[in-house]
């Protein structure tokens, strides 16, 4: 396979990964500014078709990453590389913990919408949950870490 | 790192932001082509604006970062034709985009004049908006052109 063909597919992955976080990012944040748990529900449901998304991308961004990463003799041990991998990591992890706990607010959120589907303050307050918002901002930062360290390539 | 480092780095998360609007806008195609209520319809909206917003931060950023490196770098001219084809790409992709966001639109809109007229919603009425076919082959070949521009900017025919 040629280099621009391994680029092609390893810069794919990458735009489907971002896009994949940014999308669930936007469509998580304005869950939080929706009144009725319906809409809630509603919009974090339209996160469920993302994650198949940001897992493609996730396998082409590896895969022919690696593939580049020797066709153009770049050493895995790059520090910029390593922090990638990194961060790789961490919404992999995080990204399933995070995934884990909006599914129950969406869960709740369902339940609330099918009984009278008047704003309710324990959906508020998962919503809002601090811990939950950090993991999905640190999801969101990370992307966008992983990308300048793929465009700038520092050390 | 130089100046025209700088600039690429610019006109590719340009990119990103440009491509990851157009790939929230597919979700939200998706989700909405079964939706019939107004309040619905209208949370989408929400979410729209924000895409519209991160489109346009991402379909300025690539052609004027774009441009920029093209006349700054000594290895490529504006005139070049991969990037002749780059910029035809990148107006059709533009201006499609934007009928994809008026067809769209139409459905907040009216949606949104339902609520302030105290109505929930008119059976088939929304969805109908919400399926348009119009909006949707504009958005189809949008999303080909930015594909088209991503294979051109790396084999660069004639370079």
């Amino acid at each position: 396979m040629s280099v621009e063909s391994l680029l092609f597919l390893h810069l794919a992955g990458a735009f489907l990964y971002v896009s994949g976080a940014v999308a669930a990012a936007v469509l998580r944040f304005a869950a939080m500014r929706a009144e009725r748990p319906s809409e809630v529900a509603l919009l974090m449901r339209a996160v469920r078709p993302v994650v198949p998304v940001i897992a493609l991308g996730l396998i082409l961004v590896l895969v022919f990453g690696f593939w580049l990463a020797d066709r153009l003799g770049i050493g895995l041990g790059s520090t910029w590389l390593v922090a990638t991998l990194a961060l790789l990591g961490w919404t992999v992890v995080v990204g399933a913990v995070a995934g884990r706990q909006d599914r129950r607010t969406r869960e709740l959120a369902e339940r609330l919408a099918d009984d009278d589907d008047r704003p309710s303050e324990e959906l508020a307050r998962r919503l809002r949950d601090p811990v939950n918002l950090a993991f999905n901002g640190s999801l969101l930062l990370a992307t966008i870490a992983i990308v300048a360290l793929m465009v700038w390539r520092p050390a | 790192m130089s100046f025209d480092d700088w600039i690429l780095a610019l006109h590719v998360l340009s990119a990103f932001a440009l491509v990851g609007a157009m790939v929230l806008f597919w979700i939200l195609i998706v989700a909405m082509r079964n939706l019939d209520s107004v309040g619905d319809t209208i949370a989408f909206g929400r979410v729209m604006r924000v895409g519209t917003g991160v489109v346009m931060a991402g379909v300025v950023g690539t052609i004027l970062f774009g441009i920029w490196l093209a006349i700054s770098l000594d290895a490529y001219e504006v005139w070049d034709g991969w990037i002749l084809a780059a910029i035809v790409l990148w107006a059709i992709g533009t201006g499609t985009g934007m009928r994809s966001d008026v067809e769209y639109r139409k459905a907040v809109t009216r949606a949104e004049e339902l609520r302030s007229s105290g109505q929930e919603g008119q059976p088939g009425e929304l969805r109908a908006l919400n399926r348009t076919s119009a909006g949707l082959t504009m958005h189809t070949i949008s999303s080909l052109a930015i594909v088209l521009i991503l294979l051109d900017m790396i084999w660069k025919p004639g370079a």
